[in-house]
């Protein structure tokens, strides 16, 4: 039956696999920008220190200076100093890397899932499609176990591609946290991609019509998403301490008091993206399956 | 010969009041070709449906060629009413995924019939006609070769030369393989050519089953001067009565004897039908066809 | 060879049936003539096959067609029905009653239901007469 499926989605998986190249490319050409960048900045720091300039974070101190109208002009070079400098510069590749990849495979994996089932019974081919030799379960089960597969493999792609641009936006500390980009790196953006398919799928069974089940794919998946992020951060095991003994790079959950606050230390950070990504597998396994029932028993 | 189609106090209900179909026990003999007769609503999509595998039994069974249709449907053809395919796809596609779901698909011979019609692969199927359509999901069944076809009013965009060509495949089909066919179709003057097997329903349920040579043999239509129907006993389907005569369908019964003045025929396959179709017994034939 | 009048009171198979019978009387057909086969039956007049296979069955049980596997339908060698043979007198009254006739202004559909009223009238009821006369 593959060779059906790949007959019925080519046009849809090719419009898939462009757009997310696309977007693998951008995320390559801001990755490039970013580290011109860096070195750019590197390069003054070496300037400031080889003409005796006082760093840019310096607030008091004696500094030997040795040409003052070097100084000043190289002084307002990054204006604001490394953090908004930077995030000015790269606004647009920050967005992308933390929200826009993911609202991207949200849109994606509603895009193919709605019309899977819905589609089929607004256009009346279902009458057809589950009447060749196939049972209506092996139809169901296949086309959504390989599109699924399609989709968490270019997720993880685009995942693994994030993943290198945030490295680059992050290194150096030129971003406030790591913890931003939780939900839409490496793993996290194969499970939303799964995710979204599956309730794309499961709303247009329930729905039968291709529309309303993409708009109630979207909202619903963006409560998920949010409620699934929620639940890794919250209910896994932190540790505590005060506001103070937190290292550095640390997920701070909860304000509380200045003397015991409940973190997630830097190096949870993978271990939390696998129970993210389990979470999401979980869910949608558990969507799809309501979104057979209805398959299976809605109406002809 | 196992029943092609066997059906035993079968039903379906929509919903929680709505019955599409009661009380049928069919047993269809391999190798026909079945007339599916009744108005709009009358249950032939319900149970066309059911035997395609596409509705389950509220109560009763339903069988195909030996095993519940889930079981068979490698060997049930099943066209819809209009025949519906994917609107977006290519001619070409479709007879590809009829390949790739069906094990037994003749792909060449799927692909001459399409190029003897003069269908081109490429187009899409949203740009064929309503006939063109309904060959090329009847090429999907044909290439299938199945044991069981069901044709929802398969005929009803083709123009006499494409029925004619249309008859001429499905019997080639049949008397090759001895596969059975069951159509539905309100054009009675062609089911009476192609059928030799006949079920009307009506409301739900089965009216009429059987082989139309012994059904027609097995009743009479008796035309006389008003009042003769209430002497003599007769085992009445319907009547009308219209300018003073009284027509009746009856069940023939050779121990009554025929009064003066009547005229008794065999009826002719409409007759028959249109017989059995009007409601309690009264002659409303213009709703039968509706 | 053959037609086929879907909607006449007669079951298809024994229109078949009785073309062939009357094919015979007529000499139109010779004995060891081979009638077309059941596909080309079904090819030229978009009949139901196992209609032409009960036809061909009812001949053969009316020992008028030999069926040869694999080969053919013959009529066969002697069968029971000759070559009618209306005598030249018999002939020309018919011909001379059916213009007389239409010289009283019947029309042939007229004509015809006349003599299917007279030929039911000898079988069955006997009003058959009556009504006949009552036809104008």
């Amino acid at each position: 039956m593959i060779g059906a499926v790949w007959r019925q989605h080519r046009g849809q998986a090719l419009l898939a696999v462009i757009a997310v190249l696309a977007l693998c490319l951008l995320t390559f050409i801001y990755g490039l920008s970013a580290e011109h960048w860096m070195t750019g900045y590197s390069r003054w720091l070496g300037q400031l220190s080889a003409a005796g300039c006082p760093p840019p974070d310096a607030h008091s101190g004696v500094f030997h200076v040795r040409s003052a109208a070097t100084c000043s002009a190289l002084k307002d070079r990054y204006p604001g100093g490394l953090q908004p400098s930077f995030g000015d510069r790269f606004h647009a590749a920050i967005l992308l890397s933390q929200y826009g990849l993911t609202i991207a495979f949200a849109l994606i994996g509603s895009l193919i899932g709605a019309p899977l089932v819905a589609r089929e019974i607004e256009q009346r081919s279902h009458l057809a499609a589950w009447t060749q030799s196939v049972s209506r379960r092996r139809w169901y089960v296949t086309k959504t176990v390989a599109l699924a597969s399609g989709l968490m493999v270019l997720g993880l792609v685009a995942g693994l591609a994030n993943g290198w641009l945030q490295r680059r936006l992050v290194s150096g500390d030129i971003t406030s946290s790591r913890w931003s980009w939780f939900s839409s790196i490496d793993l996290a953006l194969a499970g939303e991609a799964l995710l979204a398919f599956a309730l794309g799928v499961a709303l247009g069974a329930f729905l039968r019509r291709t529309l309303p089940a993409l708009g109630a794919s979207l909202a619903v998946f963006t409560l998920l998403l949010l409620g699934a992020r929620w639940a890794v951060l919250a209910l896994t095991p932190t540790s505590s301490g005060s506001a103070s003994t937190a290292p550095p790079g640390s997920w701070i959950l909860d304000p509380g008091t200045a003397s015991a606050v409940a973190y997630h230390p830097a190096s949870q950070y993978a271990a939390l993206q696998t129970v993210l990504l389990l979470v999401l597998i979980v869910v949608a396994g558990a969507v799809l399956l309501s979104g057979w029932r209805a398959t299976r028993d809605g109406a002809v | 010969m196992r029943a092609a189609l066997r059906c035993r106090d079968l039903a379906h209900r929509y919903g929680r009041d709505v019955w599409g179909l009661r009380d049928c026990d069919l047993d269809v003999p391999a190798g026909r070709v079945v007339a599916l007769v009744g108005p709009n609503g009358s249950g032939k999509t319900t149970l066309m449906n059911m035997a395609a595998g596409l509705l389950p039994a509220t109560t009763g069974s339903i069988e195909v060629v030996g095993d519940t249709p889930q079981a068979r449907l490698d060997r049930i053809g099943f066209v819809a009413q209009d025949a519906p395919l994917w609107p977006r796809m290519r001619v070409g596609d479709v007879l590809e995924i009829g390949r790739c779901m069906n094990p037994r698909f003749d792909a060449q011979m799927a692909s001459d019939r399409i190029e003897r019609l003069g269908i081109r692969p490429r187009s899409r199927i949203d740009a064929l006609s309503g006939g063109e359509r309904a060959q090329v999901a009847l090429t999907l069944v044909l290439a299938k070769k199945p044991e069981l076809f069901l044709l929802d009013e398969p005929m009803a965009n083709l123009d006499p030369l494409a029925r004619r060509e249309f008859l001429g495949s499905m019997f080639e089909a049949c008397s090759g393989t001895g596969a059975t066919v069951l159509y539905s179709s309100h054009a009675v003057a062609e089911l009476e050519r192609a059928c030799d097997y006949l079920i009307v329903l009506r409301g739900g349920h089965v009216r009429l089953v059987g082989d139309i040579d012994d059904l027609r043999m097995q009743h009479r239509v008796i035309r006389g001067p008003v009042g003769w129907l209430d002497r003599g006993g007769w085992d009445v389907v319907s009547e009308q009565t219209m300018a003073g005569q009284t027509t009746a369908l009856v069940r023939r019964d050779d121990t009554l004897t025929l009064g003066p003045g009547l005229q008794d025929a065999s009826p002719t396959f409409d007759e028959l039908v249109i017989g059995y179709l009007v409601d309690g017994g009264t002659a409303r034939p213009q709703e039968v066809f509706a | 060879m053959f037609r086929v009048d879907a909607g006449s009171g007669v079951p298809i198979y024994r229109q078949l049936v009785e073309q062939v019978r009357r094919d015979l009387m007529l000499g139109r057909l010779q004995p060891g003539a081979q009638l077309p086969s059941v596909q080309e039956v079904v090819d030229s007049l978009a009949v139901n096959p196992n209609t032409v296979v009960k036809a061909f069955a009812e001949l053969e049980h009316q020992g008028l067609v030999v069926r040869r596997q694999g080969v053919g339908t013959f009529v066969a060698p002697s069968p029971p029905l000759t070559s009618m043979s209306a005598s030249p007198r018999l002939l020309g009254s018919l011909a001379r009653w059916t213009d007389r006739a239409r010289q009283e202004g019947l029309t042939e559909e007229q004509i015809r239901m006349l003599l299917e009223v007279v030929l039911d009238g000898s079988t069955g009821t006997d009003d058959a007469r009556r009504t006949a006369g009552g036809v104008a």
